[in-house]
């Protein structure tokens, strides 16, 4: 499925990014033309009906108005933001200057405590767990309510 | 579309009376809010009377009434703002100063006793022992956690049961409480167990460390035993038992909070809100919360089974807030959580911008030690989409995860000012947007707001709220459970 898109209105910044977003479902390619941007749709599945393409072809055009819409938002709020972002990432990190550990952690006696705990828990998970399996790898697919009687 | 907000300019405004506002139909009123956050619900004709700029002093609109602030002390009339007011306001709410990561959910095991039927955790059978935290991760993951400057750091245990994995609950809060005489910081733990190991011995211990409890109890036993399917036992009465186990303890004098018990609603859940809230008023407990489904991690798979539609959630959540509010005219003491929360943010202006603010405010750390930007982005990792991963304990800093491109991506997505659609919401100051629900669902952080399920469904709430704040008798009992805040 082709769409013709004016470049008047849309920007291949936005293009890309609604393309990318959809990479899941969707093959997007993408030629140019002094004046528009033809964008090719193609379904990643192979047994998509003709309505079924349609659909994603309007889903991949409500993502590219999302997006064309956010870069509006982010030019009419960018400073606001930005100021936002790094306060938050400054102070939760603890200033310019964040405090060092405390000297107490340091000493003999706190790692002589934490090396006793250490050893109590790990005595304690040998003796009352089962017994440690090597790595299964995945975990278990989900329940289903018609799986159970 | 029906969700997008009532632009303010439907109306002609007034220039220089019509300060910047976003505005929503509830109802037959009009909610208008702003940037500071504060809100005003005004008939019709006197949004039209605004909007012309024929708002003045002396009118009640303007300068309200006893006890109730105008427009004026609101600033929302442009000409008369109070720009040292606004500043005050604005600062905290924009550029809160922020203390570090203070929510801590450590995934002890993913091994499980149950099988939920929405169960998020991604849970292994109880022999799968090589899913459980080890010893030295749990060391490194306390350790990790002490690097955050936050002077409050809350430790949550979770699972899986994070009683299948109890030695490391108990070196995780010895280590920790040790480490605090040092670090000096206001520390809770808090134990997130579906309590069918929950014995004396434990809890004593766990009261002697300071920890809460929390479980879940999805309501009366055929709702409860059907979501969540105990495979040793009957699910419904040990959930009851360690809940009564707890609660006699605090009754015979423990210092420990009253527990909590978080109610799942799935779609059997629909239409059963009277008897949900009984069961919990039942059990002595005063706060009721409704833990809503979304279709991320494992309840996506189920969710043709147990899923509904963001409607459905908030007629059950009216239903539900009536109910409550009846019981409370009757003079049982109880709340509901969302309401509180959201009449904090109403009432009290006390919101912070991020609320979700993924790694910055709340982090995740799973059985093998990978550190995630808050739980919801490990499980969505669960599901092969690692976008939230943002270290390790054994091999990160604080500052390395701090740094991690998707904690600014999180934060920026996080706010409401560089979303369309929630910039123009009048909903705006009291929401939150929630970057892990849009990658989930909509495959970017940023999302898109129009067919957003997560926007749907906050605006519906807001929606049921607003219009509860219209009747006086409730208001008076809304505004009553701001008491139960600092519980």
């Amino acid at each position: 499925m082709k769409i013709e898109l004016a470049k008047k209105i849309y920007s291949k910044d936005s293009l890309l990014i609604a393309a990318q977003v959809l990479s899941s479902k969707l093959n997007v390619y993408l030629e140019e033309s002094k004046s528009a941007y033809t964008v090719t749709i193609e379904a990643k599945r192979k047994d998509v009906v003709p309505a079924q393409l349609a659909a994603l072809a309007g889903e991949f055009g409500n993502e590219l108005l999302n997006q064309e819409y956010r870069f509006i938002v982010g030019r009419f709020n960018s400073k606001i933001s930005s100021l936002i972002v790094t306060q938050t990432l400054m102070a939760a990190r603890g200033g310019e200057a964040p405090a060092a550990p405390p000297a107490g952690e340091a000493t003999p006696e706190f790692k002589k405590l934490v090396a006793e705990l250490v050893r109590n828990a790990e005595a304690e998970v040998a003796r009352t767990m089962p017994k440690k399996i090597a790595d299964q790898g995945t975990v278990l697919p989900p329940v289903k309510e018609q799986d159970i009687v | 579309m029906s969700r997008l907000t009532e632009p303010a300019g439907v109306l002609e405004a007034s220039p220089l009376k019509v300060a910047a506002h976003n505005a929503r139909k509830v109802g037959s009123s009009v909610l208008i809010t702003n940037d500071i956050g504060e809100h005003a619900m005004l008939t019709a004709d006197e949004y039209a009377k605004y909007l012309g700029g024929r708002v003045e002093n002396g009118d009640l609109l303007a300068t309200g009434a006893a006890g109730v602030k105008g427009l004026l002390q609101k600033d929302f009339v442009r000409d008369q703002l109070d720009f040292a007011h606004v500043a005050d306001r604005t600062v905290p709410r924009h550029l809160l100063d922020w203390k570090g990561p203070n929510v801590h959910t450590v995934v002890v095991t993913l091994r499980c006793n149950f099988k939920c039927l929405y169960c998020h955790a991604s849970v292994v059978g109880v022999e799968r022992t090589d899913k459980d935290m080890t010893v030295e991760t749990a060391r490194q993951v306390v350790d990790l956690i002490f690097q955050s400057p936050s002077p409050t750091l809350m430790i949550e245990f979770q699972g899986g049961e994070p009683l299948l994995n109890w030695p490391v609950v108990k070196f995780i809060a010895q280590y920790a409480k040790e480490k605090n005489k040092h670090h000096k910081r206001a520390l809770h733990f808090g134990l997130i167990s579906n309590f069918s190991l929950l014995d004396d011995e434990k809890i004593d211990f766990l009261i002697a460390h300071g920890v809460s409890f929390c479980t879940s109890l999805d309501g009366p036993k055929d709702l409860h035993d059907r979501n969540r399917i105990y495979l040793g036992g009957n699910s419904h009465e040990s959930v009851l038992a360690g809940l009564r186990k707890v609660v006699a303890k605090k009754a015979a004098g423990a210092k420990t909070d009253t527990p909590n018990a978080i109610c799942t609603i799935t779609k059997h859940s629909l239409g059963r809100a009277p008897e949900i809230v009984d069961q919990l008023v039942a059990l002595g407990l005063e706060r009721i919360q409704f833990g809503p489904l979304d279709p991320i991690g494992f309840a996506k798979k189920s969710w043709d089974t147990i899923g509904y539609s963001s409607a459905e959630f908030v007629k059950f959540y009216s239903d539900a807030l009536d109910y409550i509010i009846g019981l409370n005219k009757k003079g049982v003491k109880c709340y509901e959580k969302m309401a509180l929360i959201f009449m904090v943010r109403i009432l009290e202006g006390g919101h912070w911008r991020f609320p979700n603010a993924d790694g910055v405010a709340r982090l995740a750390y799973n059985h093998d030690g990978s550190v995630y930007t808050c739980e919801e982005g490990r499980l969505l990792a669960n599901e092969g989409d690692e976008f939230f991963k943002i270290g390790h304990a054994a091999t990160s800093s604080f500052t390395d995860l701090l740094d991690h491109p998707t904690v600014h991506a999180s934060l920026l997505a996080s706010s409401a000012s560089a979303q369309p659609m929630c910039f123009q919401c009048a909903y705006n100051p009291f929401c939150s947007v929630l970057p892990v629900y849009n990658q989930g669902t909509q495959g970017s952080v940023f999302g898109s707001m129009p067919d957003n399920g997560w926007c749907e469904k906050m605006m519906g709430l807001f929606d049921v709220v607003f219009t509860k704040l219209q009747d006086p008798e409730a208001r008076k009992i809304l505004e009553s459970w701001l008491e139960y805040k600092s519980r």
